[in-house]
């Protein structure tokens, strides 16, 4: 009982305790305090996860792949906030903005594991609740202009969300839980159902920034301070995703007609696929291409959600695989912005990095080879296994478009490793003075492209099983 | 019946409000109505005494839930318009254009 709460606890004290030092102007503590909060979260997640999978009073899922999905995120979470230490150190109220990042993460971790949809509604407010200040807190007039843009969409969406919910539990409800609700529809499909999905699905593809719901996300990426831009970037969707699943596939929704949802699903993966493949083609800033490529990879991710429960695992693996890679593609351009102050954030603008800076640049082409799918990377068991899923219930057309995607993405991920190693800074641009090196960023980048690899590698020594039966859901 | 016609419009109101009007303040009255519909949505239902489950008062609770809900919304929001009216001089959301969306 208590430690299916405990990860969850674990988060907010160190947010508590962040705050708290926050207010006595102890920034160092504060951050370390949000980093030791997540790590314990994670540890306690880890454990978790050893364990039988149940259903915790009424109103969270733990164990098994559940907790091994709480303690993905909270890691994920500890890596970028480590990441961020240089940043905190230095940004006005860095200590409260720590905080924030890490009850960001306490919310995803608990959207993840919702087995109440009320208790869904309210840990994915306070995730984007939390995302609109991280946005904000740049504060430049652009990521200013792009957390009111964001938070306009986002609050459009919480009210079809809640609309959803209130029909829902309105008219079947009398408990908010999961498993009643599942019970009192059993498998009804009529207008209010109906209703209730086509709402909730909305708000939730929103939240993972999906096509059509996805034009927060590009500005949001680009202008956001990179190294939260690294959290936001895969952390909540890892979150939504999951959620998304449990909720479509293995409770309220799963007594739909599969067609339906398939095609609803279906539609939207197309759609995010072919969108963030192409868009990312026609960009130069490297932060705004890792948005479009966020579009990308939510759309092979909902091929799996389309698929339904047998794809639960290889989904949770993609989008494992894809917040590693992006929270690391994110840190760098964090790393880079402190060592050259005068990059201006395009692709071009990383010349030559890859031989200045060997680490660094081996570091983004794990990212990115991760991103396109390569083997010996996580991103390829993700999309191997999620495509595999697809072919095997039928659907071959959908994992065609998915690796067709993949292959005219690398126009964008090649484009980033041609400029890191292939050309040459521009002659004529004095390098700006007064960069400097961002140590914790360099060794967190180090740590995610490490843990990429294990994942890519290990795998094919010991066999595929164990990274299955970590992230299964039963 | 005549409920679920009262929440679903006002929503409907609230929405299109939120997608058309060009005010940062009004965009966020609108949203207030699109979340105070599902709120009314939640009390006509309790008041009616429907439905009936296994925890009494569950739909209050989620009603009080939704309020706390569109209030930490609301603050958020006021913060953030403040923030581009002070930047900006300016909360019309098409005379910023810092971004491309």
């Amino acid at each position: 009982m208590l430690l299916a709460f405990a990860p969850h606890i674990a988060c907010v004290l160190g947010a508590a305790a962040a705050v708290a030092s926050d207010a006595f102007e102890q920034r160092r503590a504060a951050v370390t305090f949000a980093v030791a909060g997540l790590v314990a979260g994670a540890a306690l997640a880890f454990v978790a996860s050893a364990r039988a999978p149940e259903l915790t009073g009424d109103v969270v899922l733990s164990g098994s792949g559940f907790s091994a999905a709480v303690a993905v995120i909270c890691a994920i979470g500890a890596l970028v906030v480590l990441g961020s230490w240089r940043h905190l150190l230095r940004a006005e109220s860095g200590g409260g903005l720590a905080a924030l990042a890490a009850v960001s993460v306490a919310a995803a971790a608990s959207a993840a594991t919702a087995a109440d949809i009320l208790v869904l509604l309210i840990a994915l407010e306070a995730m984007a609740i939390c995302a609109y200040a991280l946005v904000w807190s740049a504060k430049t007039s652009a990521s200013v202009e792009a957390a009111v843009k964001y938070f306009v969409q986002g609050a459009i969406a919480t009210g079809l969300f809640v609309l959803g919910l209130a029909i829902l539990f309105g008219l079947y409800g009398g408990s908010t839980g999961y498993v009643w609700i599942r019970g009192v529809i059993g498998t009804e499909t009529g207008p209010p159902v109906t209703t209730a999905f086509v709402l909730i699905a909305a708000a939730l593809a929103y939240k993972i920034g999906a096509f059509p719901f996805h034009s927060w996300a590009l500005d949001v990426f680009e202008t956001a301070p990179p190294q939260f831009s690294a959290l936001l970037a895969g952390v909540p969707k890892l979150a939504a995703v999951v959620a998304m699943l449990i909720l479509f596939s293995r409770s309220i929704f799963a007594g739909l007609d599969p067609a339906y949802n398939f095609w609803v699903f279906a539609s939207l993966a197309v759609l995010s696929m072919v969108f963030g493949a192409t868009g990312g083609l026609l960009q130069r800033s490297y932060t705004r291409m890792l948005a479009y490529s966020g579009v990308a990879q939510i759309g092979y991710a909902l091929v799996g959600v389309a698929i339904g429960a047998v794809a639960m695992t290889p989904v949770a693996l993609l989008v494992t695989a894809y917040a590693l890679a992006a929270a690391g593609a994110f840190l760098a351009a964090g790393v880079v912005r402190a060592e050259r102050p005068g990059w201006d954030g395009t692709i071009g603008g990383l010349a030559g990095i890859g031989r200045e800076r060997p680490i660094l640049g081996v570091g983004v082409v794990v990212m990115m080879f991760s991103l396109i799918g390569m083997p010996l990377t996580a991103g390829f068991w993700g999309k191997f296994l999620v495509f595999g899923v697809a072919v095997s219930a039928g659907y071959w057309w959908l994992a065609l478009i998915g690796v067709t995607a993949s292959v005219v993405s690398f126009g964008y991920y090649g484009a980033v490793l041609r400029a890191l190693y292939f050309d040459s800074p521009f002659e004529s641009e004095p390098q700006a003075e007064g960069g400097e090196r961002d140590i914790p960023s360099l060794v967190a980048v180090t740590l995610i492209a490490l843990l990429v690899v294990a994942i890519g590698t290990v795998p094919l020594v010991v066999g595929l099983q164990g990274l299955l039966g970590f992230l299964t859901f039963a | 019946m005549s409920l679920l016609v009262v929440t679903v419009g006002l929503f409907s109101l609230g929405m299109y409000g939120a997608l058309t009007r060009r005010d940062l303040v009004a965009i966020l009255a609108s949203i207030e109505v699109m979340l105070g519909s599902a709120t009314l949505l939640l009390v006509g239902l309790a008041a009616a005494g429907t439905p009936v489950g296994p925890s009494e008062g569950a739909v209050e609770a989620t009603g009080v839930m939704v309020i706390v809900l569109a209030a930490a919304e609301a603050a958020i929001g006021l913060a953030l318009v403040i923030s581009v009216a002070r930047r900006f001089k300016t909360t019309r959301i098409d005379e910023l254009a810092e971004v491309k969306g």
